[in-house]
């Protein structure tokens, strides 16, 4: 089975620290990366992708550095960028001809391969239209498909869900899934519940380091016994928010406010405790220099 | 022999379960041949001269075509020949914005990351395009070193510095450019130093003693210092797409 080993990974921009002496290894599964912005997400990526090298440390696959496999690595791989780039004036097929040709996809399967996946994504009615005609939601799953194009072993999805609607966020994980079955899939989400839904092991970062990981039980037990649950008036409720964070907050009748809090002891004596998800962790966890 | 002392065989008892598992092992093996799939470089070339833009090979071939247009007329007007040599340097040094042009259009669109990404990676790709372009230029340099040599009363190894130094020079001024810009703007900008190195490519033809031999010295020594650079600003390429700095947006 394949396995990607981040040894003591850092990447630094001058006096910034991106990425902190990251210690992980992957193997065939889902891993979901959540964190703020700037927490170190994209630039890990683009790290295991092999188009930022780290400052210290190595990325190692099957024992053996990615810059040194060269393009044995990068034929493994499937990217989609953050900021996913085209050329408008090429249409949905000729691009995808091009990153076929690009990804070394033998010439007697590309076709082959080309027409599947703009099925898949839905992209055949405008498959001979440029790509600048196309919706965003289009163009995103353009960027998907194009990332399957060599059947990779490792799919590096970098937010992967930005712009789709409800359906074909729906649609995508469910491909998502099905694919994580036998290859290695690494997303970055803000949705949390993108990740919550396919993702195998989750990996929680904050300003460059991987502070939680595991499956979605393991990860949850750090925060059980700190999500509450209590209903306050308007006023209470501004003042919880000011010195809590507040996964949820719903207005009920009698200008009373029903509230999600996060705190590792209880906020009042009405509050109850609650079962945690995995935006409560988030909270809990970004929120940490709080408690 | 009769048919009685034939050898037969015993029915052999096919487990489809361990039959299916074979097929799925031999089919496994065979995807992995064909993942392993590498082109050779005359498909690699084959492959991207089909999506080189029309536009900047359409315009390096539009300077080729001026370059003997402008012979002709020269030759045709019985005009000296040095006067030429220093047209065809403004023209010459300004051909490779094309190529520059070429190259940054992954850049303006965002494409780097993903083509950095791929199995044919930025150098490879950059590294066709390179050639591709480059043997245009070394072409149409050895045509006109060969029709100015014979009829300008200079000998080819002046006259081939006489073209390479401004080449040199206006390349490393638009590699300069190229390296330092960013956006689809820089398309604009990238034609501005390809412009100001046609101008200052053009100086000679405001001087025409500086293509007498007294001067061939500083013009060799332009040249070498116009390699020096080039093969300087080449390098600082190669290493930012190692490093990877250069390539992301953010």
């Amino acid at each position: 089975m394949l396995e990607l080993k981040l040894d003591r990974v850092s990447k630094h921009y001058k006096k910034k620290i991106a990425v902190d002496r990251l210690e992980y290894t992957f193997q065939n599964g889902i891993y979901g990366l959540l964190g703020e912005n700037g927490a170190g997400k994209t630039t890990l990526l683009r790290m295991l992708v092999g188009v930022l090298k780290p400052t210290s440390g190595e990325i190692l696959c099957d024992q053996q550095e990615i810059g040194k496999l060269g393009g044995e690595y990068r034929r493994k791989l499937g990217y989609l960028p953050k900021e996913f780039g085209y050329y408008p004036n090429f249409t949905v097929h000729r691009y995808m001809e091009y990153l076929a040709e690009l990804k070394a996809v033998p010439p007697e399967m590309a076709e082959d391969r080309i027409q599947r996946l703009i099925s898949q994504m839905g992209l055949e009615h405008v498959a001979k239209d440029k790509i600048k005609t196309l919706s965003g939601g289009m163009i995103r799953r353009l960027g998907i498909a194009q990332s399957l194009l060599n059947d990779p072993e490792i799919l590096v999805l970098d937010e992967p869900t930005a712009g789709l609607d409800p359906r074909e966020r729906i649609r995508f994980q469910n491909m998502i899934t099905a694919l994580g079955r036998n290859r290695m899939i690494v997303l970055s989400s803000h949705i949390v519940s993108d990740i919550e839904d396919i993702a195998d092991e989750i990996l929680l970062m904050k300003a460059g380091k991987i502070i939680t990981s595991g499956n979605l039980d393991s990860v949850l037990k750090t925060v059980e016994g700190k999500v509450w649950e209590a209903i306050e008036t308007e006023e209470a409720a501004e003042a919880f928010q000011q010195n809590y964070p507040i996964s949820s907050l719903k207005n009920m009748e009698g200008g009373k406010v029903c509230l999600r809090i996060i705190s590792p002891q209880k906020p009042t004596e009405q509050s109850k405790e609650v079962t945690p998800n995995l935006e409560d962790l988030y909270l809990y966890q970004t929120f940490r220099t709080h408690f | 022999m009769g048919n009685h002392h034939k050898i037969r065989l015993e029915q052999v008892e096919i487990e489809e379960k361990e039959r299916q598992k074979r097929l799925c092992r031999i089919a496994e093996a065979a995807e992995g041949m064909v993942s392993g799939y590498a082109p050779s470089w005359y498909g690699v070339f084959r492959g991207q001269l089909r999506y080189i833009s029309g536009y900047c090979l359409g315009g390096q071939l539009l300077c080729m075509v001026l370059l003997v247009l402008l012979f002709a007329y020269f030759q045709r007007k019985g005009a000296d020949m040095r006067v030429y040599l220093g047209a065809a340097s403004v023209v010459s040094s300004f051909v490779g914005v094309f190529l520059m042009m070429e190259l940054n259009r992954c850049k303006s669109f965002g494409m780097m990351e993903l083509e950095q990404s791929c199995y044919l990676g930025l150098k490879q790709i950059w590294c066709v395009k390179m050639i591709v372009f480059g043997c245009l230029d070394i072409l149409l340099l050895t045509v006109m070193v060969a029709g100015i040599a014979g009829r300008a009363s200079l000998g080819v190894l002046q006259v081939m510095v006489y073209l390479l130094a401004p080449f040199v020079f206006s390349n490393v001024l638009q590699l300069f450019a190229f390296t330092l810009l960013r956006g689809q703007r820089n398309e604009y900008l990238q034609m501005g130093a390809a412009v100001l190195a046609s101008m200052a490519c053009g100086i000679p033809l405001l001087f025409p003693e500086m293509y007498k031999g007294a001067y061939f010295g500083f013009w060799v020594l332009a040249l070498a210092a116009a390699v020096v650079c080039l093969v300087k600003e080449i390098l600082v390429i190669c290493q930012k797409l190692e490093e990877g700095d250069g390539i992301c947006w953010n």
